[in-house]
């Protein structure tokens, strides 16, 4: 039987244990940052995934030539200097006293393995360095890179291209990139061996990824000791862990709760623009609608359509009403910061619900039509509440739209393989420059370029731009032909420009972490104030 | 003639005194007494008859048809109760963040809860009635068999049977397929985690009542076994078979409800309870405490205006608490 005396001694016991823990957690706190977002990094293998949140992750333990300052200005990462010695060849002086975490010294013979690497037919970087011929390597510190074309973006390409120990990799039997879609496991996977501030002390996928300073760290040393990263996909649960101290930092707090956040004397909330602009893509290629075989033809091709759509979506209640004021809306798909937008070319459409009525009988359906919408619900923000308003403002024109809302996992197959006439997308500058829109979303579609060009628009006239654009060497020469392609393709409706996205940080007013537009936090900047 | 014709009673007037024995008859029994003295079943049962009778003449009782797109107005999203919007439009319970109005989607999404959970019921009460009926009835390797199934089913909770084949159909049936048909997937899903309340009791009740004079006289005069076990015995096993149904259907609403709330019920396209309880739930923290607050209380109601009843129904239907 327990006695009154033993249940006392009990709480004692307990109190003091808990009190031995609280102090734990406090002497842990000044140098630890425990941090959580909806999901977590796919991999560690650095050359797998071309996904924020996975580059992010690895962007924390392994370097690039050249690196991103938190002003998205470019600074020397690996690469001390850079420089053109002709349109087809750059060479790069590397930094000296590099190590890797594990204390072999970095050189150019892991730029040359690192790059080719990235350049196998399971990595998803191959984008970035396809116009890679060769890398040659002249001493140990000096590598040079020749291209195919000219190519005057690749020192931001090279942003993106994680740097590995040569010998680690071979050691390790990973000098192939991991194949994720067919779920391959790596050594790579759940170890790595970087350059970085931080070294990757323990991953556990979906549950606990810790990191730990590098002693040996090239560049300025970091304050925080060890970082702790626990997704927690319910975001109620993530605020409320914020708001109870369990968390310092959430990289994506929903926007209804950044008021009270706000409001909150123990925690900060940052908002910046960032380089990601939201719209709407509708097929004008195909012959007939998926959604809607019966119409018997592709109401989108009609420009006078995709107008009447255009003018019925009234941005401003979207970016009060689910937005919260936290959008901008957009006339082109590429944000503030971009290389080649301008403020004049993002002006807007009036909304006119009567136009755009007046429009659609225009084109021949006075009773609308009725099509799909395919939406994912977990990649942008608000992205299945901006659907279903869309939705709701087009049927007051009379076009039935019924909703398909999906994971980001399903929803990125389904527009990828061409199975959608209407969808909503956003779309990242990765290299702060519009020729990476033009790639990807203007060219003709074909095997290598245009590939997320689902619209189907195929226009002569911007292609020949686009292929001058990328080899165009002579900087006013070519922003003069990145305007003409916005100009173009603004003018024939090819996209649904929404709004540029607004991304905030909550994070304890204790801690100082620059919000970086990228939406990759630099944890190296972090400092815990005093 | 006319004279006899103005003696025997018309066949109206029949059915009329018949319908006045009724009436008398319940009005006369126990279980309406019991009813009536009892001021909290009173209140449960009205509860409960106003919300079913809300919920399943809500395309005509509702102030808003939440799934009409072309009323629905962005800029009427977000207000919290007792608001007008721009147009002079008014919200009783607030809208959500589309605009909805908060009443007219509790209606709607109750009527969808209470589709699933009475439909669930009732598939529950036929399978588990019949198995129990033979396994009663036939004994043997078939009773042993039904009964350890019964068994091992009763070791999981409701809610794993559940979620398992909810889980097997979507694995089955694909995610595009299983839109259109969760409803009906929900309902066998739930269905099949309750069959085992009813096949036991009613093996009990069948096992004493077989053994029964009336019983054995039937059999002993050649009636046919399925007569006997739907005619003689399945009248006298009906009290207990209502009592487990009464509080299934707020087990299966319950268990609806958390299926859809941990998002692999009912799709948002036709929000149940649940669903809108899950949606609500993103908007906890930031202070529009109305979207989830109304639905979950709604949803509390429901169940304990059933929970009541079935209490109740247990306690009369006992002779030996008279």
């Amino acid at each position: 039987m327990m006695n009154l005396k033993s249940i006392g001694n009990l709480t004692l016991k307990s109190a003091a244990i808990g009190a031995a823990l609280l102090l734990a957690t406090q002497i842990q706190a000044a140098n630890t940052l425990r941090w959580s977002s909806a999901g977590d990094a796919l991999t560690m293998d650095p050359h797998a995934q071309n996904e924020t949140p996975t580059i992010n992750m690895n962007r924390q333990v392994y370097d690039t030539l050249i690196q991103r300052d938190q002003n998205l200005k470019m600074e020397p990462g690996l690469a001390l200097s850079w420089e053109p010695l002709s349109a087809t060849q750059w060479q790069f002086n590397l930094r000296r006293g590099v190590t890797f975490h594990d204390g072999s010294a970095f050189s150019a013979e892991d730029v040359k393995f690192s790059i080719e690497r990235a350049q196998a037919n399971t990595s998803d970087f191959k984008a970035y360095v396809n116009t890679i011929e060769s890398v040659e390597i002249i001493d140990d510190y000096t590598v040079l890179i020749n291209t195919i074309t000219p190519d005057p973006i690749l020192p931001s390409y090279l942003t993106f291209v994680f740097m590995m120990d040569q010998t680690w990799s071979l050691t390790h039997k990973v000098s192939s990139p991991q194949d994720y879609n067919s779920s391959e496991e790596t050594y790579a996977v759940r170890h790595a061996n970087g350059t970085g501030a931080y070294s990757l002390l323990e991953r556990e996928p979906d549950l606990k990824t810790v990191l730990q300073k590098n002693p040996n760290y090239w560049g300025p040393a970091a304050q925080i000791e060890t970082i702790i990263h626990t997704p927690i996909a319910s975001a109620p649960t993530r605020i409320a862990a914020l708001l109870s101290n369990e968390l310092d930092f959430v990289l994506d707090p929903p926007i209804q709760d950044l008021k009270r956040l706000d409001g909150e004397e123990s925690i900060d909330v940052t908002s910046v623009p960032q380089i990601r602009t939201i719209f709407l893509g509708l097929d004008q290629g195909a012959k007939r609608l998926r959604s809607n075989p019966e119409l018997g033809k592709n109401p989108l091709a009609d420009k006078r359509v995709r107008k009447a759509m255009y003018m019925a979506i009234d941005i401003r209640a979207i970016k009060q009403k689910i937005m919260r004021g936290l959008a901008e809306p957009a006339g082109i798909i590429t944000a503030p910061g971009v290389n080649g937008y301008n403020k004049a070319l993002d002006s807007r459409l009036p909304y006119d619900r009567k136009q755009a009525k007046a429009l659609l009988t225009q084109a021949g359906y006075p009773e609308g039509f009725k099509i799909r919408l395919d939406c994912p619900n977990n990649r942008y923000i608000n992205d299945e509440a901006i659907c279903q308003a869309v939705v709701s403002m087009l049927s007051k024109i009379d076009i039935k739209v019924s909703l398909n809302a999906q994971p980001k996992s399903i929803f990125f197959k389904t527009v990828g393989n061409n199975d959608s006439d209407f969808y909503l997308l956003g779309w990242g500058v990765a290299t702060l420059d519009s020729e990476y829109v033009f790639r990807y979303l203007l060219n003709t579609r074909s095997d290598k370029i245009g590939t997320w060009n689902r619209a189907n628009f195929s226009n002569a006239e911007v292609d020949q731009l686009i292929a001058k654009i990328q080899q165009e060497v002579d900087l006013a020469k070519r922003d003069q032909m990145i305007e003409q392609v916005w100009k173009i393709t603004k003018e024939d409706i090819t996209y649904l420009p929404l709004h540029h996205q607004v991304i905030s940080w909550a994070m304890s007013s204790k801690l100082s972490l620059p919000i970086v537009a990228s939406n990759e936090p630099l944890f190296r900047l972090a400092t815990y104030k005093k | 003639m006319e004279q006899t014709n103005s003696h025997t009673p018309t066949a109206e007037q029949m059915i009329a005194a018949d319908n006045t024995t009724l009436i008398k008859r319940i009005m006369d029994s126990d279980i309406f007494y019991s009813f009536i003295r009892s001021p909290l079943i009173v209140i449960a049962a009205m509860l409960c008859l106003t919300l079913i009778f809300s919920a399943f003449f809500a395309p005509w009782l509702a102030p808003y048809d939440p799934f009409d797109q072309t009323t629905l107005s962005l800029w009427a999203a977000n207000l919290p109760p007792l608001s007008t919007d721009e147009d002079g439009l008014f919200y009783l319970l607030g809208t959500d963040n589309q605009g909805r109005d908060i009443l007219s989607a509790i209606m709607y999404g109750m009527r969808t809860s209470l589709i699933v959970g009475l439909a669930a019921v009732a598939f529950a009460l036929v399978l588990g009635t019949s198995l129990g009926l033979v396994a009663a009835f036939f004994g043997g390797w078939i009773d042993s068999l039904l009964m350890r199934i019964a068994d091992i089913q009763l070791s999981f909770p409701a809610i794993l049977v559940a979620l398992l084949i909810d889980g097997v159909a979507k694995a089955v049936l694909g995610t595009s397929q299983m839109e259109s048909l969760a409803i009906y997937v929900l309902i066998l899903a739930i269905g099949l985690s309750e069959w085992v309340q009813f096949a036991r009791a009613v093996r009990a009740a069948a096992l004493v009542e077989q053994r029964k004079e009336y019983v054995q006289a039937a059999r002993i005069m050649g009636v046919p076994v399925p007569y006997i076990m739907l005619r003689h015995i399945l009248p006298n096993v009906v009290s207990p078979i209502l009592v487990i149904a009464t509080i299934s259907i707020a087990v299966a609403i319950i268990t609806e409800a958390t299926l859809s709330f941990l998002g692999v019920g009912i799709p948002q396209t036709e929000p149940s309870l649940g669903t809108l309880i899950r949606v609500g739930g993103n908007y906890l923290m930031s202070g529009e405490w109305w979207i989830t607050l109304f639905p979950g209380f709604t949803l509390v109601l429901l169940v304990l205006s059933f929970n009541l009843l079935g209490d109740w129904l247990r306690d009369a239907l006992n002779p030996r608490l008279k």
